[in-house]
């Protein structure tokens, strides 16, 4: 093992290496003549169809070079702000650049290079690089503008009370989302670039003040450690920076929803922004939060409690109700009151399967098509959910190839499963559920408790980054409680959640609870 | 140091309080029921004496010697080799009660799951102890929080269940014979109450040590307080025929029924309880492999515990052919020898150390 993972590191030295050489030379600075500058960009951007090189002559003498991608920079202001205005104006031989910028180019944001790297990242983000003979410096223009998806309403997360907008896939949408709501210049925004091919730009958030600045610190190392060839999702980013990558509970929360973001934001958590996914992570993370809606934060505070018991109890009964129903059919019919036993018996008479074969077949039926319905095209999903009906369904029962008792059982876990606000804790849950079939089927109620004396040890020995998962649980925090075990309203949640070294406890004004005492008509 | 891990004075009560009920919760009313009679809702206090003597032991020891457990103040009292020799003998108590417990785990479990052979339960529960072990003292106190209410909450409800079936007729004639039954009773229960001592092992890591003393002292209380309320309840319901049953708290589940749906709940109380032998032999367990580390001054205790768990699983069936072998092992020998274990011998160190003057030499600086 140790072997390979050191062969894999060499690999990976030398890869790195060369494609270093290959697409992007370590600072190698502009030469003075246009023309070396021109030949050393074709040549690394041999067989690139979408780069344009256009060559042109500022005020109708000195050579320049505009080279862009196509499509992902905004043409027409190109044309407009720069290639006309430079074509038609008189220019003394020596000018600084700094001038042309000033006084020319009526572009807001725009960036003076010195070397061939330089360039080559301006022109991958869109930016069209502007090259002039006899300089041996290059300008930048940020007129970087590309198709993409209209802010909307996020799929995965749902409410009916609460702001609509979603995360994009465009970063710099997505932190302008979150700038939109923190407005403080606390709110940081550390970019860094992961990858080596893909060269994505990802983005450390945090407010100072409220964060822990070794935390900052953990992330930012983290962060720094990853060598890897591409980031297409943030699940790269996750799975690479987890404490426990063998636990199928996920350690960081993951959300399209910039109020979330915002929200974990102002509790001192850190969020990371990956360009191209509407995805952003958020750590530390605990169980509790990963079965907390943003709604809950917006309905009255009553209700939010009550649903927040509905979901733990439903989280309970997705994880469990199909293993409690098999303990009970295989070994403790006597748990079961005796009109109901008969006519469960009566329904089970034709099954030729032991209960635990049952339940396993239907729920392995249900996972299939839970995943079918996720992938199918959209023009066959009446007829899967039609043949789905069927498989999980009367047909079934009639067939005589499952009890009726059983269906109700998989569709209750069913619904349960998805009563978990984030999708991917759900995963989880319902994968732990096979498992613990086995485990009722072979040892009933005790089988039962094992297995849930084993997760719960498991969740006890994970942390997110530094966290206990089962604060406020295991370890007890008495003064968290207020946001896990019911919603408080508002003017009683006074205090921020204590992650992880220093914090800023106070987040309120105290005494804020309102009456008829408290303003009003002044009586 | 082996264990690197804090817990809190909270934790370290939740995880002692299961230690003392639950195994006195399930056989413990008719144990005492057998001498006391009808008094044997005052043995629990005579027993529970034994209970604040060894965690006054424990923590007087702790004093001296802050931030070390009992075998190394064996070691810090004693000198090596006699230290040595009786740090094993301790480690040998500690795997014979563990194995004790397992396997009045596993007779009882059996009676549930009759096909199921021994040895299958009892490893079942060691595979499942020894990930909480392996995870240290922070999944132990961890654990034991997230279990407590689940522990407690089904117990009190199940009193308020059998509420109307109780004949608080069945308490008299109070005393009619002495106080002596009461005491005789409290024998059995004096084992139960003196492992509290295990305490001596969850000290060192506390964060909070100056409330390591209250947590203490007030888990035993609630022990006490526990045992009195179930002798009460299960003597109320029971009456005369309390000392002819042996789990008196199963046939007091099997009372409760909830609008004529939810009967026969002793498989539940079966659930539930596991949860207390977890806690128990996880404990017990940990305490072992640790004390053997120490012994044997290793820098990691890790490596011991797949081993020791199978001597544990060993020690449950070595000597106990039988059922009833149990019941006559755990009604005086096993007492004897946790009273001995966890209260005189650490009581005999203390007085030792007192009057030859020994402290730790690390006590110049403050501790907690």
């Amino acid at each position: 093992m140790g072997s390979l993972s050191e062969n894999a590191r060499k690999w990976w030295r030398s890869h790195k290496q060369k494609t270093q050489q290959q697409t992007a030379p370590s600072h190698t600075p502009l030469q003075k003549q246009l023309a070396d500058n021109e030949q050393r960009l074709r040549d690394l951007y041999a067989n690139c169809s979408d780069v344009v090189f256009r060559s042109f002559r500022i005020g109708g003498t000195i050579r320049a070079l505009a080279i862009y991608i196509d499509g992902l920079t905004n043409q027409e202001e190109l044309e407009r702000s720069v290639l006309s205005v430079l074509m038609q104006t008189k220019l003394p031989k020596d000018s600084p650049l700094t001038k042309l910028l000033d006084n020319l180019v009526p572009v807001t944001k725009s960036r003076e290079m010195s070397t061939v790297e330089q360039c080559l990242e301006a022109i991958a983000n869109g930016n069209p690089v502007l090259l002039i003979d006899q300089q041996e410096r290059a300008i930048a223009f940020g007129l970087a503008r590309w198709e993409k998806r209209q802010i909307e309403e996020p799929v995965a997360e749902g409410v009916v009370r609460g702001p609509r907008e979603g995360f994009t896939e465009s970063l710099h949408v997505n932190t302008a989302l979150l700038r939109r709501q923190i407005k403080t210049p606390a709110l940081k925004m550390e970019q860094m670039q992961i990858g080596g091919y893909t060269q994505t730009q990802v983005v450390l958030a945090y407010i100072e003040g409220i964060v822990d600045e070794d935390l900052v610190a953990e992330v930012r190392a983290r962060l720094g450690r990853i060598e890897i060839d591409g980031v297409l999702e943030s699940g790269y980013i996750e799975e690479l920076i987890e404490d426990h990558p063998a636990s199928p509970f996920p350690q960081i929360l993951t959300t399209e929803r910039p109020d979330v973001t915002c929200g974990n934001l102002l509790e001192g958590r850190i969020a990371i922004l990956v360009d191209g996914t509407p995805f952003v992570l958020i750590a530390p993370t605990t169980l509790f939060s990963l079965l907390q809606s943003s709604e809950d934060y917006y309905q009255r505070s009553l209700a939010s409690t009550t649903i927040r018991w509905l979901r733990y109890l439903f989280t309970a009964i997705s994880f469990l109700l199909p293993s409690l129903y098999v303990a009970l059919i295989t070994f403790h019919h006597e748990m079961v009151p005796t009109s109901l036993l008969i006519s469960m018996a009566a329904s089970r008479e034709a099954v030729p399967f032991p209960a635990l074969v049952e339940a396993l077949l239907m729920e392995i039926t249900f996972e299939a098509l839970r995943e079918a319905g996720v992938r199918l095209p959209k023009q066959v999903g009446a007829a899967v959910s039609i043949v789905g009906a069927l498989v999980i369904g009367q047909a079934a029962v009639q067939a005589g190839l499952v009890s009726a008792p059983m269906v109700i059982v998989v569709a209750i876990t069913g619904i349960a499963s998805f009563m978990i606000p984030h999708y991917i804790a759900g995963i989880a849950i319902r994968l732990l559920r096979f498992p613990m079939m086995f485990l009722a089927g072979s040892l009933g109620l005790l089988g039962i408790m094992l297995g849930i004396i084993v997760t719960v040890i498991h969740l006890s020995t994970i942390r997110s980054l530094g966290v206990p998962y089962l604060t406020p649980v295991g370890p007890i925090k008495v003064a968290e409680w207020k946001d896990t075990l019911v919603r408080a309203p508002w003017w009683m949640m006074n205090t921020r959640p204590h992650l992880t070294g220093d914090y800023q406890k106070i987040r309120q004004g105290a005494n804020q609870k309102p009456g008829p005492k408290k303003g009003g008509d002044p009586a | 140091m082996l264990e690197t891990g804090k817990i809190s004075a909270l934790q370290m009560g939740m995880i002692i309080y299961p230690v003392l009920v639950s195994t006195a919760m399930l056989g413990g009313p008719n144990v005492m029921a057998q001498a006391a009679r009808n008094d044997l809702w005052l043995t629990p206090f005579w027993s529970s004496l034994i209970g604040f003597l060894s965690v006054f032991i424990a923590i007087q020891l702790h004093k001296r010697f802050p931030g070390m457990t009992i075998i190394e103040q064996g070691k810090a009292i004693a000198g090596t080799v006699p230290s040595a020799i009786m740090g094993l003998l301790y480690l040998l108590v500690l795997l014979q009660v563990s194995g004790v417990i397992v396997r009045e785990y596993a007779d009882f479990i059996a009676i549930f799951l009759k096909e199921t052979p021994l040895s299958v339960i009892s490893s079942a529960l060691i595979v499942v102890c020894a990930f909480a072990v392996k995870g240290g003292v922070e999944v132990l106190g961890r654990t034991a929080q997230v279990f407590f209410p689940m522990f407690i909450v089904p117990l009190l409800l199940m009193i308020g269940l059998v509420f109307p079936a109780l004949d608080p007729g069945n308490l008299f004639p109070v005393l009619d014979r002495g106080l002596l039954p009461s005491i005789k009773g409290a024998i059995t229960p004096l084992g139960w109450y003196s492992e509290v001592f295990l305490i001596s092992y969850l000290l060192p890591v506390l964060a909070n040590r100056p409330q390591g003393t209250k947590a203490a002292v007030w888990t035993v209380a609630g022990a006490m307080i526990t045992m009195t309320i179930v002798n009460l309840v299960t003597l109320f319901l029971m009456g005369d025929a309390l000392p002819n049953i042996l789990f008196p708290i199963m046939d007091t589940a099997r009372y409760v029924s909830i609008a004529d749906f939810f009967e026969n709940m002793e498989s539940a109380v079966m659930a539930i309880w596991v949860i207390g032998a977890f806690i128990k032999v996880s404990m017990f367990y940990y305490a072992t492999v640790l004390g053997t580390a120490q012994c044997l001054n290793l820098t990691c205790y890790q490596p011991l515990i797949w081993p020791i768990g199978f001597l544990i699983v060993l020690f449950s069936f070595w000597g106990i052919p039988s059922f009833a072998e149990l019941g006559a092992i755990t009604l005086i020998a096993i007492p004897a020898i946790l009273a001995w274990s966890f209260c005189f011998w650490p009581g005999c160190l203390l007085l030792y150390a007192i009057v030859r003057g020994k402290r730790s030499k690390a006590k110049e600086v403050p501790s907690g």
